[in-house]
């Protein structure tokens, strides 16, 4: 039985569709061990739990708005994207199977985009599943909270991009990209982002603010000191992020060898 | 008759990790074909593997894959296999799931994907009933053999194998050998790196040897061979004199090693597998005159007689020292 098989028909470019559904079938199954999913479902669980006994103390919907803000996106979300994308090629370097990749035929900066998209199509399936659980404890004690689902929504899927890309960049720039992740985020996301000045206009935080804002009863937990203009700037910034974040990313990765050599360990 | 157009040239190749230098300033030429990559740890043999597929970047010097730069290039990584040395593997996936998988990484047709990745592991051996098992029940062997499979996905033109028999047993390196003798006939060129020297001994008729990041040596095994008196000439005394080191091959080891110590022609020996024996002789003269005598005298059939001083080995050895 071990004759030649038939060669295999080589495209002349590469599709990358196609590369990226093999490597989302190797990112889902794996997500889905025992310990991961462990994990996962316990992560779910806690949140929920905490959300409940907040929500359950208070019995207020701008309890449930300034958990969402504050907790959900400015916490929760970052950390999320920090500790799945900023490992997604570390992880493999750090396993010994980053080889597997890097010597297919593609160039490494498409290897990178192929990760980065196939770890947040992971992330924003969890933190849809997170936020159906959120919006269930919400209308479970009795908050009026369906009408800030749409907005809730299209901040998280620009919130996770960006927050997603920025962690990915940040993988790549250090193996200790979540110390990294920290600073960042208590340099840029806590102090700049409250400096009154044009400055806070460099934090994501900001710019994810400005959008759920849009929606009034959030605003008025903030009593109306956000302005809800500059949505569209505030979703081109996203996007821009998102974009800069990942040209950094694939050029470092494109730069880095990470390949578990002396000097890489 | 004019060299084959090499494959690989390393021009002037160095390549440090820090102050900590894998590659010394080497220039060598692989013709195409299958060729063993030999030295001992630490020589610089994986660090030159991963500048060939691309996975590390020469710090001064150029090297070049089939005409190309392998670093993120694409184009040549098309015509590259690539199976590593480590073993690790995602344990949590089947084999073929990881196959299709890499598969349509590589750009192979969703259609053709399935059939292609159930040929390949029915080429390198790995039976149907493993199929269903997630990589982290495998044994070293089956893990060698997947890991082999991967390589050949794209069809590559050039594939470079580092310790492909590690964790095989007697019986899966023959069938390595055997798979590797195949692919090179039908064009495949094949560079292995391994530390059974008598495997690569069989199987690669052009060896470079590699220690302290240099390249100690480079050719066929024939030319080393024949370069070998003059290579010991300024080293050892009686560079001329015969082997005093050889492989006997006879259908009683034991009681051939007994009549040669009987006659006083044996100053050591080793049973190895296989009705092998590794002599070594004193009087190498005597034993070539008794030898046949002795034989017919005790009814024993010696079906190879080889020098371990012409072995792969000994040239390793005396190169590398």
């Amino acid at each position: 039985m071990n004759s030649a098989p038939k060669p295999a028909a080589m495209p002349d470019t590469p599709d990358l569709f196609a590369a990226f559904r093999g490597l989302w079938r190797l990112l889902w199954r794996r997500q889905l061990v025992w310990r991961r999913l462990l994990m996962h479902a316990l992560a779910m669980v806690s949140f929920t739990l905490i959300t409940l006994l907040v929500l359950a103390k208070a019995n207020d919907v701008r309890a449930f708005y300034g958990w969402v803000v504050v907790f959900y996106f400015l916490m929760l979300m970052p950390l999320g994207c920090l500790t799945l994308c900023g490992a997604m090629i570390r992880e493999e370097a750090a396993a010994n199977t980053l080889c597997f990749f890097t010597t297919r035929p593609l160039k490494r900066s498409e290897m990178f985009l192929l990760f980065y998209f196939g770890h947040i199509a992971w992330l924003q399936l969890v933190f849809l599943l997170q936020t159906l659980l959120l919006f269930a404890v919400g209308a479970g004690v009795g908050l009026s909270v369906a009408g800030f689902l749409p907005v809730f929504l299209i901040c998280q899927f620009l919130g996770l991009m960006a927050w997603g890309a920025l962690s990915a960049m940040l993988g790549m720039l250090h193996a200790r990209y979540i110390v990294l992740g920290l600073v960042y985020g208590l340099v840029v996301e806590v102090g700049i982002a409250n400096i009154p000045t044009n400055l806070k206009a460099l934090s994501l935080s900001h710019h994810l603010r400005t959008l759920l804002v849009q929606h009034e009863g959030l605003n008025a937990v903030f009593d109306n000191r956000l302005s809800t203009e500059g949505w569209g700037l505030s979703i081109l910034c996203l996007g821009v992020a998102t974009v800069l974040f990942l040209v950094a990313g694939a050029a470092l990765f494109t730069w880095r060898e990470l390949s578990n050599a002396p000097a890489e360990r | 008759m004019s060299a084959p157009e090499a494959i690989i040239t390393a021009l002037d190749l160095s390549r440090w990790y820090g102050i900590v230098m894998g590659l010394n300033n080497i220039t060598v030429r692989i013709p195409p074909g299958l060729t063993g990559l030999v030295g001992p740890n630490g020589a610089g043999k994986s660090t030159l593997i991963k500048i060939i597929t691309g996975q590390l970047r020469p710090s001064s010097g150029e090297l070049r894959v089939l005409g190309q730069l392998p670093w993120n290039n694409p184009s040549l990584l098309r015509r590259i296999g690539y199976c590593p040395e480590d073993e690790a593997l995602p344990d949590e996936l089947t084999p073929l799931l990881w196959l299709e998988s890499l598969g349509l990484i590589s750009g192979i047709a969703s259609a053709d994907v399935g059939g292609r990745c159930r040929d390949l592991l029915h080429r390198v051996k790995l039976a149907e009933e493993h199929w269903h098992k997630t990589l982290g029940q495998y044994s070293k062997g089956m893990r060698q053999r997947v890991k082999l499979a991967q390589a050949l996905l794209h069809t590559p033109q050039l594939l470079v194998l580092d310790e492909p028999m590690n964790g095989l047993d007697p019986m899966g390196r023959q069938e390595m050998q055997l798979i590797l003798q195949q692919l090179a006939a039908e064009g495949v060129s094949i560079l292995i790196s391994s530390h059974i020297l008598p495997e690569l001994e069989s199987l690669c008729p052009h060896v470079v040897i590699l220690n302290w990041g240099r390249v100690m040596a480079s050719g066929s095994q024939a030319d080393l061979r024949a370069q070998l008196p003059h290579a010991l000439a300024g080293k050892a005394a009686g560079a001329d004199s015969q082997p005093t080191r050889y492989y006997l091959r006879s259908d009683a080891p034991r009681r051939l090693v007994q009549v040669l110590f009987a006659a006083g022609l044996l100053e050591g020996f080793e049973m190895e597998a296989d009705g092998l024996t590794a002599v070594h002789l004193g009087d190498p003269q005597a034993f070539h005159d008794q030898l046949p005598e002795l034989l017919a005298a005790h009814g024993i059939a010696l079906y190879e007689l080889r020098s371990q001083d012409r072995s792969l080995q000994d040239i390793f050895n005396r190169i590398t020292r």
